[in-house]
């Protein structure tokens, strides 16, 4: 905190300035985030004693945007924060969490401060902010754009990655992108309508190796392990018409750390993905292969705070309460095979399968898999420190590990009732995502009509069906919502846990918009479980209690 | 305490910081579903008044305004030579499911990927569905987020007005 003092008024300053001549326009944008919750204890479904009687994570955002320069600033209040979020008490604090400038100028920009990047599907970088998660591992230090040459745009980046409330200098992140667009260059691509680009891109982590030293378990062996871990990244984008192809590789250097169990071996990952699309339908197939990827700015940490990189989730993400029951987390230090084959169709209006309205099918298929290993897994007294790891073959596929089959229909039944129906089958490798419990195979059902009443109220509800004979066995799930226009909306819903504990999760809530105003007033239960973003996932737990979440931006 | 009240007065500053400021999309290089660059401080509707939406491919809500909006499209566009921009947040890696959706969904809006949140966060942006109106010069002069069922109405009629404005002066 202290390094910030100097550069808050200088950043004040380089925007205010300019900005205060009124020659540009200025536009100011911003946003208050509180997100609350007055916890109850609960011995039922373990919810525990809070010291608090008020948790909450609070932020508010401001930033200014003129031709030339922009800038902002972000504050956390995050000092009692709202359950699990304090799985590591460093989370907890408050400040000034991000501040930075940008200049632009012909095709060139700098920022200089806290910022965001990702280089292609962020397989070496993408740090980014999800507060769901607790996650903000933005850059704090320089960054340059150029745009200035037809066709080729490039970036470079330097700094420190924030941990919390920590951006200590100790350990340094550096970063180049290059991307080319062929199509810029021939115009015989233009006239064939085809957008193709192929990017380069290389990250290198420094990290003094006196930092969390690591020693053998019961040996007088301490590693040496390097200050330098590179990584490298190549991909090419083509697309024409509605066919569009990506192809990206990677690599990543001898990185041992707490998440590989650390290991020598080098790290690498490979994607292709296709889709194709028209008007009324579309398909994508894609498939990945990535191998000792978890690329954390800290050796030490295993944690999701930390992570430089962030591999493709191949899972679909479900909204549906019970569909996200079970939801798969990218398993990044050991490796993965991954597909993902997704499928959509509009039957038109007046055929036999499409009725009077047209209907939609959606279908989904992911699975992913454990690497294959060789032979014996070496081993120094036991522990796989300081060795290269397991063997693996290339195409060698091993257990599952996820596995989702899903179908959705989409259909108009009348002008004024909506009808979802989802079908999906779902495998669940408990043990790899979490640790123990072995696997889990689900099939669930789900219905939600919507019903429009009148121009002012419209019903909707969920009924979801889990059934599983593992784990805690079947769910029953049911939702009612009812939107009042212009602005408000009621919920009640309940997750009753019918093939085991009896247990019923049951909410309510209130939600009101007004402009850019929402608030959101809930009572009830919230189970222990996982909440997964992108395959990153936090562990949520048990809670009771009245929750108030106040929104607004401008 | 000293913490929380600091931190609301700073909060209740910026607020009022931003009152009477005039707002315009700023300027970021976000990509087509095609592959193409665009800058975001170009976005206009040749002085029509136009609407920019975010949403995502995974986002429920987002997906039921967009398809509501989709009914009456055409007949709005023809109106009021109104437009949609939507803007996907979906991360990188989910921005090939993108385009599919936008086509299976025949969705005639013009569509970029904010992979990075720079657009999205600019317009401090927390949640989505969020949808923005703006006048024919470009500036906000409505932002909202959630959507309520039917609510894809007031965007016309936020329309409406500001054309009715415009042909006043």
């Amino acid at each position: 905190m202290q390094k910030l003092k100097w550069f808050v008024p200088i950043a004040l300053a380089a925007v205010i300035v300019p900005t205060a001549n009124g020659e540009d326009k200025v536009a100011v944008h911003g946003s208050v985030q509180a997100n609350t919750l007055f916890p109850e204890t609960d011995a039922e479904i373990n919810a525990k004693k809070y010291d608090e009687k008020l948790l909450g994570n609070g932020y508010a955002d401001l930033g200014i945007y003129s031709k030339y320069i922009d800038g902002g600033f972000r504050l956390e209040y995050l000092k009692h924060p709202l359950p699990g979020f304090d799985v590591d008490p460093a989370f907890k604090g408050w400040g000034l969490s991000n501040i930075y400038v940008k200049g632009k100028y012909k095709g060139i920009e700098f920022t200089g401060g806290d910022f965001y990047e990702q280089f292609g599907s962020g397989f070496i970088l993408r740090t980014y902010e999800d507060r769901p998660l607790g996650i903000d591992n933005s850059i704090r230090g320089g960054r340059i754009r150029m745009n200035a040459l037809k066709g080729v745009r490039f970036t470079a980046l330097g700094g420190v990655q924030r941990r919390f409330w920590d951006w200590s200098d100790k350990r340094k992140l550096y970063g180049a992108d290059a991307e080319v667009q062929f199509d810029d260059w021939f115009s015989r691509l233009q006239d064939a309508n085809v957008v193709w680009t192929a990017s380069a891109s290389y990250v290198l982590k420094q990290e003094d190796p006196a930092l969390d030293p690591v020693d053998v378990p019961g040996t007088a062996l301490r590693l040496n392990v390097p200050r330098d871990v590179s990584a490298m990244d190549f991909r090419t984008h083509f697309n024409r018409g509605g066919l569009d192809l990506l192809g990206e590789y990677a690599w990543k250097g001898s990185d041992p750390s707490a998440g590989n169990g650390y290991i020598y071996k080098p790290g690498n990952a490979a994607l292709l993905s296709a889709t194709y699309s028209q008007r009324g339908w579309s398909a994508l197939l894609q498939a990945k292969r990535s191998e000792n990827m978890a690329y954390r700015s800290r050796r030490a940490t295993q944690d999701i705070y930390s992570y430089i990189n962030n591999m493709p989730p191949f899972s679909y993400q479900h909204t549906y309460s019970l569909a996200a029951m079970y939801p798969y987390g990218t398993q990044a230090a050991t490796g993965e095979w991954a597909f993902q084959g997704q499928g959509a169709y509009s039957f038109k209006r007046k055929t036999a399968l499409g009725g009077k309205y047209g209907t939609k099918v959606k279908l989904n298929v992911s699975y992913i898999a454990g690497l294959k290993t060789v032979g014996e897994i070496p081993l120094l007294n036991g522990y796989t420190y300081g060795t290269d790891g397991a063997k693996t073959s290339f195409f060698g596929i091993g257990d599952r590990y996820y596995e989702d089959i899903n179908v959705q229909v989409e259909k108009k039944l009348t002008p004024n009732l909506h009808l979802n129906v989802m079908y999906m089958y779902q495998a669940y490798n408990k043990t790899v995502v979490e640790g123990e419990g072995g696997n889990i195979y689900s099939n669930i059902f789900v219905v939600e009509p919507r019903y429009r009443i009148n121009d002012k109220f419209t019903l909707r509800s969920e009924v979801q069906y889990l059934h599983t004979r593992q784990d805690r066995k079947d769910w029953l799930y049911g939702l009612m919502e009812l939107s009042m226009l212009p602005n408000l909306m009621f919920s009640v819903s309940d997750m009753w846990n019918c093939g085991s504990t009896g247990t019923h999760y049951y909410m309510a809530t209130v939600t009101g918009n007004y402009k850019g105003n929402r608030l959101m007033l809930g009572y009830g239960r919230t189970r222990q479980g996982f909440d997964c973003s992108g395959g990153i996932c936090r562990e949520v737990p048990a809670q009771r209690g009245f929750q108030v979440v106040y929104n607004y931006s401008f | 305490m000293k913490a929380i009240k600091i931190f609301f007065a700073v909060v209740a500053l910026a607020m009022i910081s931003a009152l009477g400021a005039s707002a315009q999309l700023p300027s970021f290089k976000l990509k087509t579903l095609d592959g193409k660059v665009v800058d975001t401080a170009k976005i206009s509707n040749d002085g029509k008044p136009f609407v920019v939406s975010f949403f995502a491919t995974w986002c429920k809500p987002c997906i039921r305004e967009l398809k509501a909006v989709h009914e009456h499209y055409a007949d709005w566009v023809e109106e009021t030579g109104m437009k949609l921009v939507a803007i996907s947040i979906d991360q990188a890696q989910n921005a090939n499911k993108v385009k599919p959706l936008v086509a299976s969904e025949g969705w005639e809006y013009e569509v970029l990927l904010d992979p990075n949140s720079d657009l999205t966060r600019a317009f401090g942006i927390n949640g989505i569905p969020h949808i923005l109106i703006l006048n024919g010069k470009g500036e906000v002069v409505e932002s909202r987020s959630g959507y309520t069922e039917g609510g894809e109405k007031h965007i016309i009629e936020k329309i409406r007005e500001l054309i009715a404005k415009d042909g006043a002066k």
